[in-house]
């Protein structure tokens, strides 16, 4: 899997997660995501057919998925994941950016099937430091 | 940019499932998912501004002077942001340091290496007034915050809308019963 790849099925065929590199790891690792509390658009995994493309990606990110309201320390792992899985699919929001995967609240969700790749922002640019295979 | 504008409707066609629930977090995993929540608080993300280009790549890829990715120990902590290890394990056992730990170690995380550097760029005056703040009995903090809660009124009355909401954003995360 390429950064490139990624970026040519990015909305078609693949979605980005932005989470820090904690998080990201704990998905690498386990293929897990840990749900949240609550959400404006509904409590599961979120996603953006953002792709991690070059170094603006993650002020894009920060204003069109976060309203500006996270540093980049937060968003600097794309998990990239299938639009849809055995397991279910995401949906579109009602904000063009936005995808979620409707879980419970607080739940440990297994990402089986839907994971393909994390990239991280490193040197001004994006590599694959995970994927599936 | 790649964008399609309709696909939208594949993802909503497709049967909706909840994904199979996995097992709960180990105690260990969950120490270092706080630390990823702190990284969210608006008191950490106030930080982040301050800090310079090169502290900025280094919290992303601490590897680069560390030879490793998180978690960092309290020496290798100190190595990247030139506090000596005992100020890192002084602010870390007072709590202003992030840290968590394993068989009695302090690791830190790229919240605790925000904080350090942050540390790092704040004048010696304003360290020591931080230190004063960890130690002073509690009766003699609440005059000191009484204080400090005026002066920063006065200064909000200038401030605009923006400039209001990102302190009181800060202050709004205090934990109080």
């Amino acid at each position: 899997m390429t950064v490139e790849e990624l970026i040519a099925g990015s909305g078609s065929t693949y979605l980005f997660h932005y989470t820090d590199g904690l998080r990201a790891r704990m998905i690498i690792d386990l293929r897990v995501f840990a749900t949240g509390p609550s959400a404006v658009h509904g409590v599961g995994v979120y996603a953006t057919d953002i792709p991690p493309e070059d170094a603006d990606t993650i002020d894009e990110v920060i204003i069109r998925c976060f309203g500006g309201d996270a540093t980049p320390a937060e968003v600097d792992h794309a998990v990239a994941v299938r639009v849809s899985a055995a397991a279910g699919a995401f949906e579109q929001t009602s904000d063009p950016d936005e995808w979620l995967l409707p879980t419970g609240k607080l739940e440990v969700v297994a990402l089986d099937g839907f994971y393909v790749a994390t990239a991280r922002f490193v040197n001004g640019d994006w590599e694959i430091i995970d994927d599936e295979e | 940019m790649a964008r399609s504008g309709q696909i939208g409707t594949k993802a909503k066609a497709a049967k909706k499932r909840s994904p199979v629930r996995a097992p709960q977090l180990t105690p260990e995993q969950q120490d270092r998912f706080e630390q990823s929540k702190l990284l969210r608080t608006p008191r950490v993300r106030a930080l982040w501004p301050g800090l310079t280009e090169k502290q900025r790549d280094l919290v992303h890829a601490p590897e680069r002077a560390a030879g490793h990715y998180y978690p960092l120990t309290s020496g290798e902590l100190a190595d990247l942001t030139g506090l000596s290890t005992r100020q890192v394990q002084y602010w870390a056992d007072h709590g202003l340091l992030p840290c968590w730990r394993k068989n009695g170690r302090r690791l830190f995380e790229s919240v605790g290496l925000i904080v350090a550097f942050s540390l790092v760029n704040s004048k010696q005056s304003e360290r020591q007034f931080y230190r004063r703040i960890l130690t002073a009995p509690l009766d003699e903090l609440a005059a000191q915050v009484g204080i400090l809660s005026s002066v920063l009124a006065v200064r909000l009355e200038d401030a605009t809308d923006e400039e209001a909401a990102a302190l009181t954003a800060v202050v709004d995360t205090l934990p109080h019963s």
